[in-house]
């Protein structure tokens, strides 16, 4: 292993099938750096075209970046990923919490599950030992009640967790996994891959490994400067100390855009954001909680109608509070609370009873669809209603819990028009009629929507021409309802992205939302000190690069993904905002055309299909990714 | 002088750990620190220390107290006096 720094230099592969495992050196997959960047890398290596995401031949792939489990702030998260089965492609979320630590202090960098068990079971590894626990007396728990009965029985309070629900066990389609009770792996039914491979939990202790640094002195300089000069004076940190997300951006007065009603509205009138402030959901609050290595504290503890769940942020108010226009702070974290405990993903929850609530009120469906139930916006109690009929697929919750794409089918009569599709997943985003980066960022990106690839959050922020040329080398993004300058910044984002979840650090506090946050350079700085290698900013936008090439041509592989696909949904061009400082604003298909252009030439692919080209691969050094789609007989201009 | 613990603002982030293990090894092992928080599921919390604690001799100051985000990390002289935190402001929002 001559990883010394940074890594623990090991990536464990577990077959569940037959119960064994073996061991990789991670130096062997180290173009990748690792986290998300490895983890891609092993799954497109390892899955060939034709497996569904819910086939034992998927993998469940969990990795660590180096700066995991070292005092870089915030660098503690856990990339999780594998084929995704909504849309077949690309599946990857990303949690907090404490289990990407002590999985590199059990000496993993990665570890690789495939295959399936004959019964349902949960995991330990607790350093070089791998337990295959019974865990028939646990299923039919929530992530909550499983968490604890792991560490009961496992006599070990600080051991970590990653758990599925009833969701996940009855594989709906957008089940998510737990991290340690309250950090959720979004976007993709990683709950439900993990349900179809039996597994109840996987929990890991790390007593042996130290995460080694190369040049400790240099780094510790560093980072007390970091600390010091950029992190503690980060606006974006000051403001999720004071209550995450939820603190941040729902903030009345301000007339921004909001999800609202389906996504039919981006407005949101100030008498409803009045009673979802941060102070109305702190009456709930127990107590502030971090994840694991993390100054920021933005989660917390809650408790609602007797349950004590975590960690409620803004997608969360956008799910459940505008999304379906409930104006409650209390029904809104119950709700949040009721898919925490039963794993699933809440901005796919959302848009799933979204767009049943608008297709009821639109006369599409009716009792006779929905078991008896009467559908309303505005309605808690109907939300929690249909929150438990998915999570149990019962009646009708049956055909939600197939994802908006699947359950648009079933029902027919017209109801994928209310639906806002983009690769078979839903879109549940504010702004994006009129924020065109944040638009073309989550159109394109290569999970299926979702504002985490290449959706710039600094473009939120107006920045002046001077700062936005210093910082990305592009002339001018100030105004956010324009078109031009957009694709540079989102192809800045999407490599930027890559780097970050390489390394395990939080988006939050990242140039994602603070333009002083983690610049390139600092990255490769302590990243630098760390492992005692040489990397360059430039050299790491690279790597992020090629993360993005890779993940394209995994989406084309397996879905033959392209042009057609990063298409807006009607909604989004049809029907302007109402109300509000944007008013008015939507996207033109003719100017996205341009813009989409325009990004696919920054990326060096092919214009007519979207599709990354072999010469663009080979640059890239991804020649086993193009020897691949050529042998799938996936070739240029078809 | 002694390492002291204000439960009401520790938010279980861990940096002590990983700082500690640092000081003692030059290399991030939170098993091997001489602290240890653990939060359970209802924010109730267990700190403790182990006699391998050396007050981190030759740094400025004890390393789990200069990176306490919260100053919920204190050194304390015998009289129970606070003499250092990283943080003598807190925001209220640390604890609840």
């Amino acid at each position: 292993m001559s990883l010394k720094h940074g890594w623990a230099g090991k990536i464990l592969f577990v077959n569940l099938s037959d119960r064994s495992t073996r061991i990789e050196p991670t130096e062997k997959y180290i173009p990748f750096i690792g986290g998300r960047g490895i983890n891609q890398w092993l799954l497109f290596e390892l899955i060939e075209k034709g497996v569904h995401g819910l086939d034992p031949e998927n993998a469940l792939i969990l990795g660590a970046g180096p700066m995991v489990g070292t005092l870089v702030p915030s660098a503690g998260r856990l990339s999780v990923d594998y084929l995704n089965v909504i849309t077949g492609g690309v599946g990857s979320g990303n949690c907090g919490g404490r289990f990407a630590v002590e999985m590199k202090n059990a000496g993993y960098d990665h570890i690789v599950f495939t295959g399936k068990t004959d019964r349902p079971t949960y995991i330990f590894i607790q350093d070089d030992t791998i337990h295959f626990r019974d865990a028939s007396g646990i299923w039919g728990l929530g992530t909550w009640d499983t968490d604890e009965q792991i560490k009961s029985e496992e006599k070990d309070r600080r051991l970590s967790t990653l758990t599925i629900g009833v969701a996940g066990e009855n594989l709906v389609k957008f089940a998510s996994i737990i991290g340690d009770r309250g950090r959720a792996v979004g976007y993709g039914g990683s709950g439900a891959v993990m349900g179809s491979k039996n597994i109840k939990g996987i929990a890991v202790r790390g007593k042996n490994t130290f995460i080694k640094v190369a040049r400790p002195s240099e780094f510790m300089n560093r980072l007390r400067a970091f600390n010091k000069e950029i992190f503690n004076k980060s606006g974006a940190v000051k403001i999720h100390r004071k209550g995450g997300t939820l603190g941040a951006y729902v903030l009345p007065g301000q007339n921004r855009p909001h999800g609202v009603r389906n996504m039919n509205e981006e407005f949101w009138s100030n008498d409803a954001i009045n009673n979802v402030t941060r102070d109305k959901f702190d009456e709930f609050l127990v107590r502030r909680h971090s994840c694991f290595g993390c100054p920021v504290y933005c989660s917390g503890i809650y408790e609602i109608k007797g349950m004590v769940c975590e960690g409620i942020q803004a997608n969360s108010l956008r799910a459940f509070g505008s999304n379906v226009d409930i104006t409650s702070a209390e029904d809104v974290l119950y709700a949040h609370a009721l898919c925490n405990n039963y794993g699933l993903d809440t901005d796919q929850t959302s848009a799933a009873v979204a767009w049943a609530i608008d297709c009821f009120e639109k006369g599409i469906i009716d009792k006779g669809d929905t078991d008896g139930l009467e559908l309303k916006f505005g309605d808690g109690n109907c939300v929690t209603k249909l929150i438990k009929k998915i999570a149990s697929r019962d009646g009708f919750g049956n055909v939600l819990a197939m994802g908006v794409h699947e359950a648009s089918e079933i029902v027919g009569r017209g109801s994928r028009e209310l639906a806002l599709l983009v690769k078979k997943n839903s879109a549940m985003e504010a702004a994006m009629r009129s924020h065109k980066a944040w638009a073309l960022g989550i159109i394109t990106s290569t999970k299926g929507t979702g504002h985490l690839r290449g959706a710039p959050g600094l473009e939120f922020q107006k920045l002046p021409p001077e700062t936005s040329k210093k910082l990305f080398n592009i002339k001018d993004i100030s105004d956010p309802t324009s078109y031009e300058n957009k694709a540079a910044l989102v192809v800045w984002q999407e490599k930027y992205k890559g780097i970050v979840d390489m390394m395990g650090i939080c988006a939050l506090t990242s140039m994602w939302m603070d333009q002083t946050l983690f610049t390139p350079e600092d990255i490769a700085g302590l990243l630098n000190d760390i492992t005692g290698k040489q990397y360059s900013a430039e050299g790491l936008l690279e790597a992020g690069e090629a993360l993005q090439n890779l993940e394209r041509s995994l989406n084309l592989l397996h879905q033959g993904f392209g042009r057609s696909d990063d298409i807006p949904p009607r909604k989004l061009m049809e029907i302007p905002v109402g109300k509000g400082i944007y008013e008015g604003e939507r996207l033109h298909l003719d100017r996205w055309n341009q813009m989409l252009d325009e990004y696919y030439e920054l990326h060096g692919w092919d214009k007519t299909t979207g599709w990354p080209t072999r010469q663009r691969l080979l640059a890239l050094g991804l020649d086993s990714v193009a020897e691949k789609l050529a042998k799938n007989n996936i070739v240029e201009n078809p | 002088m002694k390492i002291s613990f204000d439960k009401n603002r520790c938010t279980a982030c861990g940096l002590c750990e990983l700082a500690c293990s640092f000081h003692h090894f030059k290399s991030f092992l939170p098993d091997k620190a001489s602290i240890s928080v653990c939060m359970d599921r209802k924010g109730r919390l267990e700190i403790t220390t182990l006699p391998t604690c050396d007050l981190c001799k030759n740094e400025e100051m004890p390393m789990c107290v200069e990176f306490c985000p919260t100053g919920a990390v204190k050194l304390i002289n015998k009289s129970g006096e606070g003499l250092k935190t990283l943080r003598n402001q807190l925001d209220k929002w640390a604890v609840k």
